[in-house]
């Protein structure tokens, strides 16, 4: 189901001394079936824009139109259109609210009205979906682990049955386990559940990986949409808005401005290998397997860690004792 | 976006009102409300709302904001209207049914519409001009005295910037958990009484266990911060009253006792 946003403007509170033009003048497309990603520095509008995606917000100006139904019509059933595109907001866990997963990814298909069978179903599939299994149904929500939670979040949205999903950086605040669970589970979502995805994030690895096309915003206004290979090209712009490029693309570049003859336009570690093996291995200036770092480990550990700790241990003496 | 929250109604501002001690408002203010009370006649209610009239010129709050608070307790203002009409006792005006509306009912009525939008437009004038934190600081200045007989003023005064300070937060919290829990197809407008409250439990829930972890958060970086209550803890504004805070006194007191005279 696509989306189009046109001539989208949307203002914070209008006509007060804290009025935030929060987008102006964006026009964008979602198609149907694709993976798009949106990128955009903090308080660039990206949480603002995909609220007008399910009816949450309301434009100041211009128009969104999703699927047949156009949102400025106020007689569109906007539970319909919410039904449709399925929005889960940043830190989704924080609006768990059940004892039970069971009951809180249920909340949204009952709303719907379903039958009670029909909620049962739509659960378990949801939670198949995000990878969860059948003994987490009668789990407290707020025992579970920080990825986990989070799978419960956006199984709650899935249960409703949209055909478009919006995630606002689903991965934030993870450890690197949780991110990868996630994000692994949003490409299933999109290659074997056939879900357009639409995916807010800061991470640039992701996007390079996950997205067929990115649209970058930088204070409410739409940069540039293209593909992740189109749009990293750009270096220099997202520098200077201060998003950058995938490591892997910044590496080519600073081996390229070091007189090596290496394509930049590589977005994954697998082209950057490729690419490196084409350049070094062929021409036999380095043996390749020499040269390979010892897989992922450092042996300085980083920074150094503990022992350190702020000025002074305690709290000045004096005060605060009281009568 | 924090900073610039709409919480309450602080206008803000570089007027000669706004800058005026925030004791001197909160005295003035809490006077006025007292006088209020006294008043009946016209004469005095006048010269109350002009003193208003001009704070609120002088410090350039536009009538738009002033409506809108007004707005807030218009049906107050018309309930006790009605029950003063209709309630009090003395020659008959007209009759409605079996309720008769009576002169000193209207009188009545007139007069206490009359004291409430003057209080409202003066505390108002007070949370316009001034910011939740000069508010707190001034009101612990003024609870000190009060030490002596127990009163905590520090301690009153911290509780209040913390609550002040994360009003904001919470009503931003509740707006965004709301949205939520529409994205997953909740109805917070239809129904009756009981549905309408059973539907709140999918906000209230997430609210309070996020206010109670971020209350634990900030007890402890307070503590980290070595922050042990009042005793012995410095300020870092030192209110001062100036000249125009002893005119905007003297003034104010001036009016409030004509306005008593007036009655
Ligand atoms: N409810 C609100 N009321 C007032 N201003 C808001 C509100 N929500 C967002 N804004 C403002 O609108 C602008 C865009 O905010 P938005 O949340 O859409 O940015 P974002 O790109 O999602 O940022 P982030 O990466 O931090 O999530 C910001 O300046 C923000 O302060
Ligand atoms: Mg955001």
């Amino acid at each position: 189901m696509p989306i189009w946003v046109e001539d989208l403007t949307h203002i914070y509170l209008p006509g007060t001394p804290m009025e935030v033009v929060a987008l102006e003048g964006v026009s964008l497309e979602v198609r149907d079936g694709e993976f798009l990603a949106i990128i955009g520095p903090t308080g660039s509008g990206k949480s603002t824009l995909i609220q007008h995606f399910n009816g949450l917000l309301r434009p100041t100006r211009g128009r969104v139109v999703v699927g047949d139904l156009d949102l400025s019509d106020r007689r569109v059933n906007l539970r319909r259109v919410r039904q449709q595109v399925g929005l889960v907001f940043q830190y989704p866990e924080q609006q768990l609210f059940e004892e039970t997963v069971l009951a809180d990814v249920a909340f949204g298909p009952r709303n719907l009205g379903y039958p009670p069978e029909e909620v049962d179903r739509r659960v378990e599939q949801a939670l198949e979906m995000v990878g969860l299994g059948r003994e987490m149904l009668e789990r407290s929500p707020f025992e579970l682990s920080g990825g986990e939670t989070r799978r419960v979040a956006i199984a709650g949205v899935l249960a409703m049955g949209p055909r478009v999903l919006v995630l606002d950086e689903p991965t934030a605040g993870l450890d690197p386990r949780g991110r990868q669970e996630i994000l692994s589970r949003i490409r299933a979502l999109h290659a074997d559940y056939g879900l357009t995805v639409v995916l807010v994030t800061h991470q640039m690895e992701d996007v390079a990986r996950l997205a067929q096309r990115v649209a970058v915003l930088d204070r409410g206004r739409l940069l540039m949409v293209g593909s992740p290979r189109e749009v990293f090209a750009q270096a220099e712009m997202l520098d200077r808005v201060g998003l950058g490029t995938p490591v892997v693309t910044r590496v080519m570049r600073l081996l390229q401005e070091r007189g090596w003859q290496v394509r930049t336009d590589v977005l994954t570690e697998e082209e950057a290998e490729a690419e490196l093996v084409r350049v070094f291995g062929e021409n036999g200036r380095l043996p390749l397997r020499d040269a390979r770092l010892p897989g992922g480990t450092r042996a300085d550990g980083g920074p150094a860690s503990g022992g350190t700790r702020g000025p002074g241990g305690g709290c000045p003496p004096g005060g605060g004792d009281g009568p | 976006m924090f900073s610039g929250a709409p919480f309450g109604q602080y206008y803000p501002g570089e007027s000669p009102v706004h800058r005026l001690d925030p004791r001197t408002k909160i005295v003035v203010t809490g006077g006025l409300v007292v006088v209020l009370f006294f008043l009946y006649r016209w004469p005095a209610f006048a010269l109350v709302g002009v003193l208003l009239m001009g704070g609120l010129l002088v410090a350039g709050i536009p009538p738009r904001l002033l409506w809108r608070s007004l707005r807030s307790i218009l049906a107050i203002i018309a309930f006790t209207f009605v029950l003063q009409l209709f309630m009090t006792p003395g020659p008959v005006w007209f009759r409605l049914g079996p309720l008769t509306a009576t002169w000193p009912g209207l009188r009545m009525g007139m007069v206490t519409a009359g004291r409430l939008v003057l209080l409202i437009l003066s505390t108002s004038l007070l949370t316009f001009t001034t910011s939740p934190i000069a508010l707190t600081d001034g009101l612990e200045y003024l609870l000190r005295p009060l030490r002596r007989v127990g009163v905590p003023a520090h301690e009153i005064a911290m509780m209040m910037s913390i609550a002040l300070r994360f009003i904001p937060t919470l009503l931003e919290e509740a707006e965004k958990i709301m949205k939520a829990q529409m994205a997953r197809g909740a109805d917070f407008q239809s129904g009756n009484v009981i549905r309408r409250a059973r539907s709140m439990v999918p906000i209230l829930v997430p609210l309070f266990v996020g206010a109670f972890r971020r209350a634990d958060d900030l007890a402890m970086a307070m503590e980290a911060r070595c922050y042990r209550g009042g005793e012995g803890r410095t300020r870092l504004r030192v209110l001062r009253m100036g000249a125009s805070d002893l005119a905007a006194l003297a003034g104010s007191a001036v009016v409030m006792a004509a306005a008593l005279v007036l009655r």
